[in-house]
């Protein structure tokens, strides 16, 4: 092996094993863990095939193991403040509400599309990551810190790195992982584990770019 | 250039419908801050002082805290020509509103090259229909004023680096910022700093403009120092901080026993809550937690807001040597010091200034992504999509929901009271305040109380300490109306009508008191919010003992 490529990969194992979020999830299960792990390390190598295997398996297991099942439940509040708010929009607009594409929209998609959305806002905050969603927790959810504070300013620069330069396909890893785990329960012990090789990866190329013997 | 001024007119009517349509009507009513910057401006049209008889106040004392005086004063103005509405409290805002709207397109056509034409239209357009931007204008806040006042200050910056003079001038209106708004007193300040720091070559050109510059601005700053001791200055920062050591004890649990614990969760929560003010959750997809200060379901900015929001923030780090880019981001970076200072998470009203600094970073990331589409009719068909998508978004969630699920933040049912205890003047009414401190206020306000009567019977008590005290007003008597708790011992032998919400006077309580309704009041959303109950002395104070709630 390259003493380069030995750098990079200790460099991101050293991202990879840093952090408390790593250990949870090995506490939790050291399949998953060494998965995460190696999913981190196909990231940064860009090793395209390997990281799509890896990532669909994990999908498919936690999709399996994790889907929300709230995302088609709508509770009896939920389902009294759509009729309120559906009385409120047909008041208001008349017609335009009281016909049945507006009727379906309202019951049958806004409320799981509402949902999905905002399952996909929670892993989109920065927060959840590096403060354990601190200074806005959720309800119910057992909030904890994934990453130390003081590994943000790496991720921030590897953020500012990633928007110059642009890497199509960790831009396609994101989207994808962010999609995907829009359908995982929220409150899942082990938090958004599809977005753990994006931050890693994030946080090694701001890594790399201080330490600046350290070229991708 | 003629078509793109007849384009940004037609902007700037978009953008002042929206800040202007149903501004007395939605929402309906008005909240503890404009209820009392309008009454204190009646007061000042008609006796020269506030409500407690201050002269010219520096803060304008409002309970146990203090509201910048800008707002107020600017309110004389339509209080005087459309007289004591709610229309006339909210104007400021909404005329400071559509300052932005044309101070936006004034900024960005002063830096846009021709490979940007459009830049400043799309910008302005941005902050016409934002949610953030529309919603504040519609709200009476000191922060709407303030932020117009940075962005003229911002606009003559920008223009004195090349036409010094001007910089006296913009340092003026900076100083000013500082005197509409508590976050600018710290925004106004560090940009102005760092705007000397990144053009100190070319400001240090010609120096006397420099130093007239910040004398202007230190000049504008001495009423602050006058009231630098009084507790008044800092009582705001006070309320809501986690520096003080009372937060470190009640938070800091898990740092108490290592060394510096105090400096580094004053360190970690400054780093939380600066970070939260960038994540695309609180920005784009859930609202600020505050009913009343946010639109329900609707975030500061639209959902799709973040796609151009990713591309402007690609653009502004490629071209970060830009001139325009570097104080954009000398901007951004400052705007969430104040906000992260406190408490609050999310709190969109203290940092308007960011948001107006992200708007511009949708706007860039906007003009990216259209001038990469090369089919006109494509470009054309994208933007009015999106142009209905978030008007109809807006108006569902702002015209429709908000109006009604939030009409109790803004007293809905408060100025029905008002109304009723009006046409009946000949009855006495006690009016419970416990979960709404504002309804006296708004008793004098839309009963339109004579304010050298409220100085005389209410407010000259707190003259003395007006700064130096955080006393204030237990109870209010305007006209037949007394608002104040309830006192059961006393209240229920006295021929009136007691007023109170369900849990201020319950139904067993009435029955117990041989109450007899009168009125029921409801909120928009058909929930009780007021009854009012006719006493029946005779019956009840004569024949049984009084039980004591």
């Amino acid at each position: 092996m390259k003493p380069k490529t030995t750098r990079k990969l200790v460099l991101i194992l050293l991202v990879c094993l840093l952090n408390f979020w790593i250990w949870r999830v090995l506490k939790e299960s050291s399949v998953l863990g060494v998965v995460l792990v190696m999913l981190s390390v196909f990231l940064v190598f860009r090793l395209k095939l390997l990281s799509i295997i890896t990532f669909i398996v994990l999908s498919v297991f936690l999709l399996k193991n994790t889907l929300d099942t709230n995302l088609l439940y709508v509770s009896p509040l939920e389902k009294d403040t759509l009729t309120n708010r559906f009385e409120y929009y047909a008041k208001d607009l008349g017609k335009i509400y009281r016909n049945r594409i507006s009727i379906n929209l309202h019951y049958k998609v806004a409320p799981y599309l509402f949902r999905f959305q905002r399952n996909l806002s929670y892993n989109l905050d920065p927060n959840l990551y590096f403060f354990a969603n601190h200074p806005r927790e959720r309800l119910g959810i057992d909030e904890f810190t994934k990453f130390s504070p003081l590994a943000l300013p790496f991720f921030l620069v590897g953020l500012a790195m990633f928007l110059r330069k642009g890497n199509s396909f960790l831009i396609f890893y994101l989207l994808v992982a962010i999609f995907v785990s829009g359908f995982i329960f929220p409150g899942y012990k082990l938090g958004p584990i599809l977005m753990f090789p994006f931050v890693t990866s994030i946080t090694y190329l701001g890594l790399t770019r201080l330490i600046k013997n350290y070229e991708i | 250039m003629k078509s793109k001024l007849l384009l940004f007119c037609t902007v700037l009517v978009l953008g002042s419908f929206l800040r202007f349509w149903q501004l007395g009507n939605v929402p309906a009513g008005l909240n503890l801050d404009e209820v009392s910057q309008g009454y204190n401006a009646h007061s000042l049209l008609e006796t020269g002082k506030d409500r407690y008889g201050k002269a010219f106040p520096i803060l304008f004392k409002l309970f146990n805290t203090y509201q910048a005086p800008v707002y107020t004063y600017l309110t004389v103005i339509p209080v005087a020509i459309f007289d004591l509405s709610i229309l006339s409290v909210k104007a400021v805002s909404a005329v400071s509103g559509v300052t932005v709207v044309i101070f936006t397109f004034l900024i960005l056509n002063l830096v846009q090259s021709r490979e940007k034409n459009n830049l400043s239209l799309i910008a302005s357009l941005i902050l016409a229909i934002s949610p953030w931007a529309v919603f504040f204008s519609r709200v009476g806040t000191e922060a709407s004023p303030s932020l117009a006042l940075f962005m003229v200050g911002f606009f003559l910056c920008l223009k004195s680096v090349k036409k010094l003079k001007l910089f006296p001038l913009a340092t003026l209106f900076l100083g000013f910022a500082t005197h509409a708004y508590y976050s600018e007193r710290i925004v106004s300040l560090l940009f102005l700093l760092g705007f000397v720091f990144i053009h100190r070559e070319e400001l240090t050109k010609n120096k006397k403009w420099l130093l007239l510059g910040l004398l202007v601005f230190a000049l504008t700053q001495i009423p602050h120092l006058a009231i630098l001791k009084s507790g008044a200055f800092s009582r705001r920062l006070e309320q809501v901080t986690y520096l003080d050591s009372v937060s470190f004890e009640k938070h800091g649990s898990s740092l108490k026993s290592v060394p510096f614990g105090r400096a580094i969760f004053v360190v970690r929560e400054f780093a939380g809550q600066y970070l939260a003010y960038f994540s695309p959750r609180n920005l784009f997809f859930e609202p600020d937690d505050q009913p009343a200060r946010s639109i329900p379901d609707l975030s500061v900015f639209y959902n799709w807001m973040i796609v151009p929001f990713l591309v402007g923030l690609s653009y502004i780090i490629k071209k970060r040597k830009d001139f325009f880019v570097r104080n954009l981001a000398l901007l951004i970076f400052i705007a969430p010091i104040p906000a992260a200072l406190s408490t609050d998470p999310f709190y969109s009203l203290r940092t308007q200034v960011l948001l107006w600094g992200l708007s511009i970073v949708v706007s860039i990331g906007v003009w990216g992504v259209l001038v990469k589409i090369r089919s006109k009719n494509l470009r054309i068909l994208l933007f009015f999509s999106l142009l209905i998508f978030s008007l109809t978004v807006f108006y569902i969630h702002y015209f429709v929901l908000y109006r009604v699920e939030r009409a109790n933040t803004v007293g809905f049912s408060n100025i029905e009271l008002i109304n009723i205890t009006e046409e009946n003047s000949d009855k006495k009414y006690v009016v419970d305040f416990s979960r709404d401190i504002a309804v006296g206020l708004r008793f004098a306000f839309f009963r339109k109380y004579d304010p050298s009567r409220f100085q005389r019977e209410i407010g000259n008590k707190f003259l003395q300490k007006y700064y130096t005290s955080i006393d204030h007003e237990q109870s209010y008597i305007i006209e037949n109306v007394e608002v104040r708790p309830i006192s059961w011992r006393e209240d229920i032998c006295k021929e009136q009508v007691l007023v109170g919400d369900p849990l201020a006077i319950s139904e067993d309580q009435a029955k117990e008191h041989k109450l007899e309704l009168e009125f029921e009041l409801k909120d928009m959303e058909g929930r009780v919010s007021y009854r009012g109950y006719s006493t029946s002395p005779g019956e009840k104070c004569l024949t049984s003992k009084i039980r004591v709630y």
